[in-house]
């Protein structure tokens, strides 16, 4: 019986150990895998996996950044023909006073 | 009265000048930018690999940090066009450091929403409080009330030279933002860091020639938005000469 008990606690012991140090092992696993991204950008060697699918995130990024360029250099345009507009403006003013 | 309006009549052929449009040197680098722009989406689509890791979506990258370039030239330019303008009250340089502000911001929006869509993927989520994203976001909001503050508010000289000090205040944040990601320890790639452990020969091409079409791309727009607020600054200069001298009377 004492003999029982003590291999209950010796392999519980064991097991322990060793959900410890596989724990430790996925923790630093998962350490490497993010320092490893952080660090480099390494080209796929086959075909690619994705977990999330990266598409519609790709697509909506170089959508965003179309419409904010495009946006901006129509808002340029926009205030060159206000500038237009207040010059001529202007100058029909100034024509009118000179003629009077 | 005639001889009187001869002066601001004259001066309008010069504020219709204000136009880049039809500039030889505008022109090329317009063309420059175009070509940049279409060679950094070939390199970057199809010739460089797919990453390892994060798989399409790293294509963000080439675009992504061109932009934080082009947004770091924009507000540098306001700097120094903000600190011009204190020293010689010039137009000129207040022209400059509008352009600079507003050009930077837009690659500013350009950084804020293309870096959460690639941390999606990469981390798990839109956003996070690293140093490098919370600092953006901050200088970000400093431009963005700098432009308020030069379009909506009074146009002012005490209105001026406070918007001047903001300008210059923001760019105090540029190398806090730069060396963030090496001072403090954050979730922001270091790819391009002595930190990091680089890149893939293709992808860095792909990322040089982003870095070349941005760049043209962002002087292109702070040239063209600075024109453009050199030619309303004269336009708003010749109404309040000709008002001065009685020309606009009747005729508003």
């Amino acid at each position: 019986m004492r003999f029982l008990k003590r291999s209950a606690v010796a392999v519980w012991l064991l097991l322990s150990v060793v959900g410890q140090v596989d724990a430790a092992s996925a923790q630093a696993t998962q350490e490497d895998a993010a320092e490893s991204r952080s660090a480099a950008f390494q080209a796929v060697d086959g075909n690619s996996k994705e977990s999330v699918p990266g598409g519609p995130l790709f697509i909506g990024a170089y959508a965003v950044i179309l419409v904010l360029l495009v946006g901006y250099v129509a808002r340029l345009g926009s205030l060159q023909s206000k500038n237009q507009l207040e010059l001529e403006r202007l100058s029909r003013a100034l024509e009118a006073a000179r003629k009077s | 009265m005639t001889q009187a309006a001869s002066t601001p009549t004259t001066s309008l052929s010069t504020a219709a000048g204000a136009s880049p449009r039809g500039s030889r040197g505008f022109n090329l680098l317009a063309a420059l930018s175009a070509l940049l722009l279409a060679l950094t989406v070939y390199w970057g689509f199809v010739v460089a690999p797919i990453e390892l890791q994060m798989g399409v979506v790293q294509k963000i990258f080439y675009f992504h940090a061109p932009a934080a370039y082009a947004m770091y030239l924009g507000f540098g330019l306001c700097v120094i066009g903000s600190a011009m303008y204190l020293a010689k009250r010039s137009d000129a340089w207040e022209a400059i450091a509008v352009g600079g502000a507003e050009v930077g911001s837009v690659f500013c929006l350009i950084v804020l929403v293309t870096g959460p869509l690639w941390g999606r993927k990469a981390w798990g989520t839109y956003w996070t409080w690293d140093p490098r994203l919370t600092t953006t976001l901050l200088i970000g909001m400093i431009y963005v009330a700098y432009l308020l503050l030069r379009n909506l508010g009074a146009t002012g000289e005490a209105e001026r030279r406070f918007a001047a000090g903001l300008g210059i205040l923001g760019g105090a944040l540029m190398p806090i933002i730069h060396y963030s990601v090496q001072l403090w320890r954050g979730q922001h790639p270091t790819v391009i860091t002595k930190k990091g452990g680089g890149l893939h020969p293709d992808m860095l091409i792909a990322l040089l020639i982003g870095c070349a079409a941005m760049t043209a791309l962002s002087v292109l727009l702070i040239w063209a938005r600075a024109r453009i607020e050199q030619g309303r600054q004269r336009v708003l200069s010749l109404e309040l000469d000709a008002a001065e001298q009685g020309l606009l009377e009747g005729h508003q």
